[in-house]
Formats: structure tokens, sequence, C-alpha cells
């Protein structure tokens, strides 16, 4: 095996984790090895986790800091992002530390891993435990059964995506929902209740649907609360919450495509 | 054991659960716990949101 390293290749690395949602119970063994053997660890996740990635290594910086309010978050990430590449182009072994899975709702793990290769430098990510992983753990949903869409809810009311009422459909951070500012961590209840009206197209005002949140500590329990599609927008939401609204209607099988295949199974 | 590594067993454990912990250990992890809370309303007003128009 050659393991020799290109005198042109640079020094520097990152790697991109994620701890899961649950402290302790979520973090992969090999995330976790790179977290304990990085020159350096940043973290973008709650405090309470980087006060347990700090046990793992010593040499951690939060990114926490580089949050204000009022200030673009655009402008934040793509300091996360110089902060990073510092530290690799400085030459250290780099781990970012992205709360769940790293790549699901993350703008900045991913440019970094864009900016390190196209320097050069050795990056991937590793994946992690999402919030939608435990969804279906808690919940009992499998995706594959009759498919399953997922969308920002404020992204879902923005663009309007085509989607298919007979699936589950997974609305992230509905605490958010039609919410414009980057100054609240809540829209309010007329703003909900315009993506209820964008979902009353397809859905009855009765079809019942759920707020999910993730046990975040080893004793925290699920939250499944299930209601009335028309009673969404005085629901209570945290930043956790996830929206779930199973299928409203049966699929229906395209007898057209059916027969073409199975003229097609005749030839074999 | 710190009240943080107490909390890592409990996650990695499954099985192990607050009542099988000493009075001592208990103690730490309920006290972390109400400390998490207070960090919870501290955390930067736009943190958790993400994307549609970034």
């Amino acid at each position: 095996m050659n393991t020799s390293v290109s005198a042109d290749t640079p020094k520097g690395s990152i790697v991109v984790v994620g701890p899961g949602i649950m402290l302790g119970a979520h973090l992969p063994p090999r995330s976790r090895n790179y977290i304990e053997k990085a020159d350096i660890v940043f973290s973008c996740c709650p405090p309470i986790i980087n006060r347990w990635l700090e046990t793992l290594n010593p040499n951690f910086n939060s990114l926490l800091d580089l949050y204000g309010e009022g200030k673009v978050r655009s402008q934040t990430y793509q300091e996360m992002v110089d902060a990073m590449m510092a530290a690799v182009r400085d030459g250290l072994k780099v781990v970012a530390v992205y709360y769940g899975h790293p790549g699901v709702f993350a703008w900045s793990p991913h440019k970094v891993i864009e900016v390190a290769k196209s320097e050069g430098y050795a990056a991937h990510m590793e994946p992690g435990i999402s919030a939608d992983a435990c969804l279906y753990a808690d919940m009992g949903i499998d995706p594959g059964q009759f498919g399953c869409q997922s969308f920002e809810a404020s992204a879902f009311m923005f663009y309007r995506p085509r989607y298919e009422p007979a699936s589950y459909l997974i609305l992230w951070q509905p605490a958010l929902a039609g919410e414009l500012s980057i100054t609240t961590q809540h829209s309010n209840a007329a703003q909900r209740q315009v993506l209820v009206e964008l979902l009353l197209e397809d859905y009855p005002s009765g079809h019942q649907i759920a707020i999910y949140e993730a046990p975040f500590l080893p004793l925290d329990k699920p939250r499944i609360d299930w209601f009335a599609l028309e009673d969404f927008a005085n629901q209570r939401l945290t930043m956790n919450s996830t929206l779930v609204i199973p299928p409203a209607k049966k699929m229906q099988v395209d007898k057209t495509v059916l027969e073409k295949l199975k003229r097609l199974q005749q030839q074999v | 054991m710190s009240a943080i590594k107490l909390i890592e067993l409990l996650g990695m454990d499954g099985e192990l659960t607050l009542d099988k912990l000493s009075p001592a250990d208990r103690a730490l992890v309920i006290k972390l716990m109400g400390e998490k809370e207070e960090e919870d309303d501290e955390v930067a007003p736009n943190m958790s949101q993400t994307a549609s128009f970034d």
C-alpha cells in the first residue's frame, strides 16, 4: 500500500462531522475519533453539546460567537468558513462539528469542504444522525412505504414546490414558517395561517398532522403532538419542532406505465 | 465523574436511568439539565434559522 504524500499536497485538512441529536448517544465512533485526534475543533452546536465536545478535545473553538442579533446570516456563515480555512491553511488537522447531521440545513459545512478542496486540501464530511432519522424511528414511519418529501417550511411557502399528498410531507422549522426577518425565532399565528391555507388546497381541514421534536438529552422523551391541520397556527412550536403531514389519499397505479413495463418483461 | 460525562454515559448506555445513579451523581445531572434550559434562552436569536433566502 502506498501511503506516501506528495510534496505538493498541502498539510492542512478538514473533516466535518455531526454529533447527532441526542447528547452522547448519536456520535459515530469514527467521528468521535476524528474529534479526539484533531489539532483544533470548531463547533456550531448548542452550548451543552459544546461543553461535552470540549471534554473530547480541549483544543476547542465555538463558532456560536459569530452569530449576532440583526447580523446577516450569510455574513456569519462566511465568517465560519473563513475561521476554519485559516486553520486549515496553517497546516492544522481541523475538525468541524455541526449539530445533527452536518450536511443537513447548514451552508457553511458544505462550503468549507468546497473551498478546502479547491485549494488542494484533504476535506470530507462524515454523515450524522439528523432529526428526520429520529423522526422515522420515534414515529414508526418508513419513508419508503408511501414516499416522503421534505422542505423547509418557509421555502415551501415561498416557492410552492409540487408535492404529492399521497406521500408523507415533512416541513422543517415550522416555528419560522413565513417569517421574513432575521431577528426572531418565531413567526406569528397569522403567518402560519398562510401555510395552513396553502395546505388546505390539498388536505381536508380535519386532517391529522403532528409536531415532532427529537429528544435532546438521554432523559428526554420525543414530543409527538397530533392535531387537526386547521389548528396548526396556534400550536406551541420551538426551533426543534418538525411538522409531519401523513398521506391524505392512496397512491394510484399508473396503468399505462404498468402495461408498458409488462410488455417489456414479456420481451425478455 | 463530571455532570457532562454522566450525561454522555446515559446517552451511550441506553439502559442506564437516572434512578440507577448515586444521589450525588443524580443531583449533578439534574443541575446540568437546569443549566441547559437557561442556556437555551441565551442562544443567539438567529442561530437556528436557515436558509430560504440566505
